[in-house]
């Protein structure tokens, strides 16, 4: 695989890509209401790293859809890049949402009908954009996927499906990447090399990556973890294995 | 809960919306099928009541037989009903008459009543004795008899008397030529007119028992009596009604309309199959956790076949229902327009063919129907489920070409054509209601040339002046139209052979008031000298045997378009509700509500372009032919474009394919897409 030299952009530590400022998602009425997010803040910088991990039904799938625009919360806001998610019309959430944010799903979550490129360049092609074939070429080179790129999905095996999707999550050049459970379908190879791929587009991108896992292995390579618990976040900083042990 | 089978009861309860189509597909299925089959039992019912009162209730008429023969013939245990009949000046053209009015003369036996319920006896008794005749009810009103009067019927050679029996009412012919009846038993009308008598004129009409094999008894009675079968005439419209006619023409006409009544099935049938095989392929993933669970293959099979029977129980009952109800509708609305010509016509009538075909076929397709599924059902692979990959592999075969277009049309044309087998099941579906609309089209041709519908200047009564009286005068023109039941005066020339006759010589009078009295009142107006037509009885036959066909031929039209429509709905709804989880997913990647809009658009227009061109290239050829047998072998007219059939159907299929998209994209525009993508 091709290294994501000459890709690269130039780092602002400083730079806040995202906010997000007192988050509330409350689900149900009365007795069967269940807070999914309570109060929920933080931030991340542009080329930021970051996982957030917790149980199962601890929240932090919640976080990851609001993040996303995929579900609205019942308070708070979602700043990216300055711009209110929630303040926007469908429409246009949508529109932000694919030049904006790129997502990597645990079921890949590819269009069955098109081949690995179609499916790489689809935010674009939804934009009626022409995709930069030299653009293309590169991130089926760094993804592996140069001899597979007229094949369907169906003709891939999972490690290679997540591959795509990865591909497509970074051809808009989107300003955050939200990972849910990548390799949660994938076994221990499969996962590395998707791992390795993330921290590869997070560093030589600069990319802005928000991963939830609940695998504690798969953070060992990000800048940065987040836990949920019962819909509270608390961040764990940088220096993730020493906070966990 | 006993049993697995005791599962199928609480997930209906809990996928009550999932089911809802696949039940309301049964339900409208079963619908159409036993309407179809109801309307077209009731459409030879009415037929029938139509042909006994226009042209009597007897099958076959026999000319020239002899005395023995006739006796012999009564005897037969096949015939019901045998009557002698007679007839003189029925062309008036034999110079009898009464009061100087042109007069029918007949004679027949007094079951003749019972074979001729048109003919009705209106007062007195029908004439028994010698020298006794019935005479009509014009000739009551206008000579002022009584039963026991005395009536001259005046003879090109002197004249014969006969004493009043009775009454009857006027038949339409009479009404029309303004010639007066006298009847009489065929003793007496033998004892006086034999000799004037046309061979032809002379018949002995038969009804057969009820389920008589007719056309076997007419070869048998031929054949053991000697009686050459030139000498049998059939009672056509009746014998037509009842299936049992010798014509080949009227035989194939009912194979054709039979043929396509199966073809109608068919098409519901396909439907219920569409439905049935989509619901199960929306739920692989259940099948496979099934089959996770240690499910055997036979017990899923077993399992959604009984699932398939549960919606039957409800669904079947309720499409018989408005079935029944359609066809009660129809009955009321013949008997509301036309009570007179349809009075025995059930009311409430149910008809057993159409709910025993309704039962039969939609029971049989349910159960075939569910075995495709079934198998499908029991072959999904335990990984399938829990991989979660279930929807996220199939299908595709080859890639959506974005090159041309853009990426949402591209996809959209690619989820109809991507799959072959499953473009030309829906096209050949569609095209398959084209070509039924056109097959049942040729029913509205078939209607303008065999009724002759009224015209809109057809008149009610008309006045004609005689050689003798010349042009009708215009102070009579004047008054008629002064007269406020009188809604129209046409003035015709009479031009038979005389083309520049001048001075008005028809007056064709419409009535706003159809009453005797109004009529009498015009009669009196117009004073002697002229001859009066009377065609309100013609029209009133007339306008019950285009009403009746006309609303049979284009309920049929109807049902078939309703087919073709509610086809498309449910094709294109249930593919939409398939892919309902991956247009979540293209929505999490960023794909806008419009553009979605635009994907399933180009879906359904890509069905119904493929299903409209197949429809046309087979069912034009099909029209052509049936149009060249049916119309033009009988009547000349040489085969036209069908090109209002197109056009409605044309519009019926793509209103339908609008309607159809408008729920796919109300559930998309309500779409929880986290809820969606998240949904197993």
């Amino acid at each position: 695989m091709k290294k994501f030299e000459g890709l690269g952009r130039r780092m602002s530590d400083t730079m806040e890509i995202m906010k997000v400022e007192d988050l509330c998602k409350i689900y149900g009425r009365g007795e069967a209401v269940v807070e999914a997010l309570r109060h929920v803040s933080f931030t991340l910088k542009k080329g930021e790293f970051a996982a957030v991990i917790g149980e199962s039904g601890s929240g932090k799938s919640t976080l990851l859809n609001c993040i996303g625009a995929l579900d609205e919360p019942t308070s708070g806001r979602i700043l990216l890049d300055g711009q209110d998610l929630f303040a926007m019309a469908e429409e246009e959430r949508t529109i932000f949402r694919r030049r904006n944010i790129g997502f990597i799903f645990q079921s890949f979550y590819l269009i069955p009908e098109l081949n690995v490129e179609q499916n790489i360049i689809f935010p674009l092609l939804l934009d009626y954009k022409k995709p930069d074939a030299r653009q293309v070429e590169e991130i089926l080179e760094v993804l592996g996927l140069q001899e597979r790129r007229r094949h369907l999905p169906g003709q891939l095996s999972g490690g290679q499906q997540q591959r795509v999707a990865i591909g497509r999550a970074l051809i808009a050049k989107p300003k955050l990447i939200l990972a849910d459970e990548p390799t949660g379908n994938l076994d221990r190879k499969n996962s590395q090399e998707v791992m390795e791929l993330l921290t590869k587009a997070s560093r030589h991108y600069q990319q802005t990556i928000l991963m939830i896992t609940h695998n504690p292995n798969l953070i060992t390579s990000v800048d940065r973890v987040m836990r949920v618990s019962d819909g509270v976040l608390s961040d764990l900083g940088g220096n993730v294995n020493e906070k966990l042990s | 809960m006993k049993n697995y089978l005791n599962l199928i009861s609480i997930s209906a309860k809990i996928h009550r919306r999932q089911t809802r189509m696949t039940r309301w597909c049964i339900i409208i299925s079963v619908f159409l099928i036993s309407a179809i089959f109801g309307m077209a039992d009731m459409f030879l019912q009415s037929q029938k009541n139509l042909a006994v009162m226009t042209d009597g209730a007897w099958h076959v008429m026999f000319r020239e037989l002899d005395e023995e023969q006739m006796t012999l013939l009564a005897a037969r245990p096949e015939v019901k009903t045998a009557v002698r009949y007679a007839a003189a000046n029925y062309k008036l053209d034999m110079g009898y008459s009464v009061a100087g009015v042109q007069t029918v003369l007949c004679g027949f036996d007094e079951s003749f009543f019972e074979i001729y319920p048109g003919a009705r006896l209106l007062d007195g008794g029908f004439p028994r004795e010698e020298g006794e005749a019935l005479v009509t009810e014009s000739m009551r009103d206008r000579e002022g008899l009584c039963v026991g009067d005395i009536v001259e019927v005046t003879a090109p050679d002197g004249s014969l008397s006969f004493r009043i029996s009775g009454f009857v009412e006027d038949t339409s012919m009479l009404l029309q030529t303004d010639a007066f009846g006298v009847f009489m038993n065929i003793d007496t009308y033998m004892s006086c007119f034999r000799d004037v008598t046309r061979k032809e004129d002379i018949a002995y009409y038969v009804e057969f028992v009820p389920h008589c094999r007719i056309q076997k008894a007419i070869r048998d009675i031929c054949s053991q009596l000697c009686i050459s079968e030139d000498m049998v005439s059939e009672n056509a419209k009746l014998m037509g009604s009842m299936m049992q006619s010798s014509d080949n023409y009227i035989m194939m006409l009912y194979l054709a309309a039979f043929i396509l009544a199966v073809l109608v099935s068919i098409s519901g049938m396909m439907m219920i199959l569409g439905s049935m095989n989509s619901n199960v392929a929306q739920r692989t993933e259940f099948f496979g956790m099934m089959r996770c669970l240690g499910a055997t293959g036979k017990q899923v099979r077993r399992y959604v076949r009984m699932e398939a029977l549960s919606w039957c129980l409800k669904s079947i009952p309720q499409g018989l229902l408005g079935s029944v109800v359609m066809v009660w509708a129809l009955c009321r609305m013949l008997q509301l327009i036309t009570p007179t010509w349809f009075r025995e016509m059930p009311a409430w009538g149910i008809s057993w063919p159409g709910m025993g075909a309704g039962l039969a076929i939609s029971l049989l397709t349910v159960l075939l129907a569910s075995r495709t599924p079934a198998r499908k059902a029991s072959a999904v692979s335990p990984l399938t489920a829990v991989s979660g990959n279930a929807d996220t592999v199939f299908a595709a075969k080859r890639a959506a070409h974005t090159r041309w277009m853009h990426v949402e049309m591209a996809l959209g044309l690619h989820h109809a054509a991507g799959s072959r087998k499953n473009l030309i099941l829906l096209t050949s579906s569609f095209a398959f209601s084209i070509v039924l609309f056109l097959g049942f089209g040729i029913g509205v041709d078939f209607m303008k040339h065999a009724i002759v519908s009224l015209r809109p200047d057809t008149p009610d009564v008309s006045i004609v002046s005689s050689e003798n009286t010349g042009a009708i005068p215009d102070s009579l023109i004047a008054r008629l139209k002064e007269n406020p039941e009188i809604e129209r005066v046409f003035i015709r020339a009479a031009s038979e052979g005389m083309p520049d006759e001048k001075g008005k010589m028809i007056l064709d009078i419409q009535l706003r008031d159809l009453s005797d009295d109004v009529v009498e009142e015009i009669r009196s107006m117009a004073g002697e000298g002229y001859r009066f037509s009377d065609s309100r009885a013609k029209n009133r036959e007339t306008r019950a045997v285009y009403f009746s066909f006309a609303l049979f031929v284009y309920g049929f039209l109807a049902v078939v378009a309703l087919i073709a429509s509610f086809h498309i709905i449910n094709s294109i709804a249930m593919g939409a509700a398939a892919r309902m989880r991956q247009y979540g997913a293209m929505r999490a990647i960023g794909i806008s509500v419009r553009q979605l809009q635009k994907m399933i658009a180009a879906e359904t227009f890509a069905y119904l372009f493929g299903g409209l061109a197949e429809g046309l290239i087979l069912g034009l050829p099909i029209h052509y032919y049936l149009y060249r047998w049916a119309i033009t072998g009988r009547w000349g007219d040489v085969w036209r474009f069908p090109l209002p059939e197109c056009l409605v159907i044309a519009a019926v299929m793509t209103v339908s394919a609008l309607a159809a998209m408008t729920g796919p994209v109300r559930k998309i525009r309500g779409m929880s897409v986290v809820e969606t993508i998240n949904k197993r």
